[in-house]
């Protein structure tokens, strides 16, 4: 639940009788950071609606970006929904304190909503609660505006305690990362040892997402608890299938063990495992891709012959960033493996098992067979 | 001796470039980093004249050239429907006269799928009087992989009041930018009116309010309608939660 002690939320305007549905999306933080003039850490303190258009104003309490000469003072906002038939209230004037970003001059100040769409004033920033940022995000005034931002988000979700905000939970789907800073670092490093087991899991999951292999040995021992608490749990199972690529002999047998488990019902995990090998899918994965093209479950099945399909074809490592550029489906001139038989029975995905399954099963079965020797097994 | 090549002495044609790229929708060229088109460049291998170019295919995917008799070397393929799988299921060829290419496989590549993410939807009540169910998917494509980056937009069907009377407004549709591979919708209601919208309650009331169907997610652009089409349903406010079905 979205947590309304963030929010402070007391306050109601009039507003006509409304159904709203909306798809959304939150910005890139790197893009918010470019296209605001002015970043703020401020607490609405009144608001006033008239149709579309709402105006509140702000009291900043420290500035990341733009004049610091605002820290301490008011400013007015105007924000213009996207979508006249969403209501904007949400924040009221004892409340609504976070992160803001604004664009404009003085004066004439337009919030820059940090998520796109439909969404209440609520959902446009940050929440963070009031006061001084925690200890061991303080920064200086010469940081970065990267290193500002990231402090601001690490002690905003720190001090959150694992309560839901949708702001702040889109952000670990890879956007945090996106800043690079050393604060986003101590942040997972910091929740990753909570008391708050939600935030423990986000906290790992986004060591995982840096590649940390101590962090997914101890994101897997401790799986079974972890699926008590379903949203953190689906963000780590994304972090490890779509950003963990580490390939060391420890991550790779950590992967490969709890890949063909095939005793553990946390099919997710295993799923998630498994995909990690097909991206990857260096030699030393070989044998626990093997297993798999016998596993029940078609899915493992699919990754299996990616994988062994994949290294077989001397093809990249699959990695989040190079999806759009489809670089790791590109065919090298020449690869040690590669011929008129891997090519034709390459194929990635469950759509490929569920067309031809039998077919490329076989196939790399006999593959297998015939130069695993050859490969060190 | 002179440099001319007869076409007895050539050897048979080859072709390179990027073998495989997206089916984004009708008329969708790219969107983000993601690309629709490939340029594919032939060695002539010593045969002199023209190019011929031609494709066969094997399954559902398709594409056009951008030349098929009397070209140049270079081509551009656009993709024009997504292979049947994540393997190569179209194949390119060149010929100089007599002497063809072998083919040149082309995956095309969509995005497919949506999944829920684990814990959703989720019910809130951002303020009194009001709801918020919020859904979350994660968009994966025709190779399994998760697709961050892309344009999204949805477009609503039929609607349906089921509660006689109400006066509750229905939404527009909406496009986004989706940095992350996570697709989100909102369901969401307020004020008072007939019904009065209320906070989720516990248990959730069964009061249906009204409905839209099909409620349709796409890919690829903004424009409401276009794209590829990932995800469809029925879309229902209910009193005091928002359901996909």
């Amino acid at each position: 639940m979205r947590n309304t002690n963030l929010f402070s939320i007391i306050g109601l305007l009039a507003t006509a009788s409304l159904g709203y549905g909306s798809l959304v999306a939150p910005r890139s933080v790197l893009s918010l950071e470019q296209n605001a003039d002015l970043i703020v850490v401020g607490s609405v303190s009144g608001i006033s609606q008239a149709g579309p258009a709402t105006t509140f104003s702000l009291l900043v309490s420290r500035v990341l970006k733009g004049d610091s000469n605002l820290s301490g003072n008011f400013i007015s906002v105007g924000w213009m929904a996207a979508d006249p038939s969403t209501p904007q209230v949400g924040a009221a004037s004892a409340g609504g304190t976070g992160i803001w970003f604004l664009q404009g001059a003085s004066g004439a100040w337009a919030l820059l909503p940090v998520v796109q769409g439909s969404v209440p004033l609520a959902t446009t920033y940050f929440p963070a609660p009031s006061g001084p940022i925690l200890s061991a995000y303080n920064y200086d005034t010469s940081a970065t505006l990267s290193d500002k931002v990231a402090a601001e988000l690490g002690s905003a979700i720190e001090s959150g305690g694992g309560a839901y905000s949708f702001q702040l939970y889109a952000l670990q789907y890879g956007l945090l990362d996106q800043l690079n800073s050393p604060y986003t670092s101590v942040l997972y490093q910091r929740i990753s040892t909570s008391t708050s087991m939600a935030q423990q899991i986000i906290g790992l999951s986004g060591l995982i997402r840096g590649g940390s292999a101590a962090a997914l040995s101890s994101a897997i021992q401790a799986a079974p608890a972890f699926v008590a608490y379903p949203k953190e749990n689906g963000i780590l199972l994304l972090s490890v299938r779509d950003y963990f690529r580490a390939f060391d002999a420890n991550s790779i047998a950590v992967l490969g063990q709890t890949a063909v488990d095939s005793t553990n019902p946390n099919s997710a995990l295993r799923e998630a495992a498994a995909h990690v090998l097909a991206a990857i899918h260096t030699t030393a994965t070989l044998p626990y891709l093997a297993t798999l093209l016998g596993d029940e479950d078609v899915n493992l099945q699919a990754e299996a012959v990616g994988g062994i399909g994949s290294f077989a074809n001397g093809l990249q490592i699959q990695t989040n960033a190079g999806v759009p550029s489809l670089a790791y489906l590109q065919f090298p001139a020449s690869a040690p493996y590669m011929n008129t038989g891997t090519k034709a029975n390459f194929a990635l995905g469950p759509q490929a098992i569920g067309r031809n399954g039998a077919s490329y099963l076989s196939f790399w079965e006999q593959w297998w067979l015939q130069n695993r020797a050859s490969l060190g097994f | 001796m002179f440099g001319f090549l007869s076409t007895a002495d050539a050897q048979t044609p080859t072709i390179s470039g990027v073998n495989a790229f997206w089916y984004l929708g009708s008329g969708i060229n790219s969107d983000g980093g993601y690309y629709a088109q490939s340029t594919l460049t032939a060695n002539p291998n010593g045969n002199p004249g023209s190019a011929t170019w031609s494709v066969s295919t094997s399954g559902a995917g398709s594409v056009t050239l951008s030349c098929y008799t009397s070209c140049g070397n270079s081509v551009v393929a656009t993709a024009t429907h997504a292979s049947s799988s994540c393997a190569a299921d179209i194949n390119v060829y060149v010929a100089y006269g007599s002497n063809q290419s072998a083919g040149y496989g082309l995956t095309i590549v969509t995005p497919t799928t949506t999944t829920l993410q684990s814990g959703y939807p989720v019910d809130s009540s951002p303020y009194a009087g009001a709801y918020e169910s919020e859904y979350e998917w994660n968009l994966t494509d025709s190779c399994g992989n998760s697709d961050a980056g892309l344009d999204q937009n949805e477009e609503f069907g039929t609607w349906t009041n089921d509660y006689a009377g109400t006066d509750w407004f229905h939404p527009n549709p909406q496009g986004a930018y989706d940095s992350t591979s996570i697709l989100v919708d909102y369901i969401g209601a307020s004020g008072n009116s007939a019904p009065p919208a209320e906070a989720p309650q516990s248990p959730l009331t069964t009061v249906k309010v009204f409905h839209n169907t099909p409620w349709l997610l796409s890919v690829g652009t903004q424009t409401s309608g276009s794209g590829v089409q990932v995800h469809s349903d029925l879309q229902q406010w209910y009193q005091d939660h928002g359901r996909h079905q």
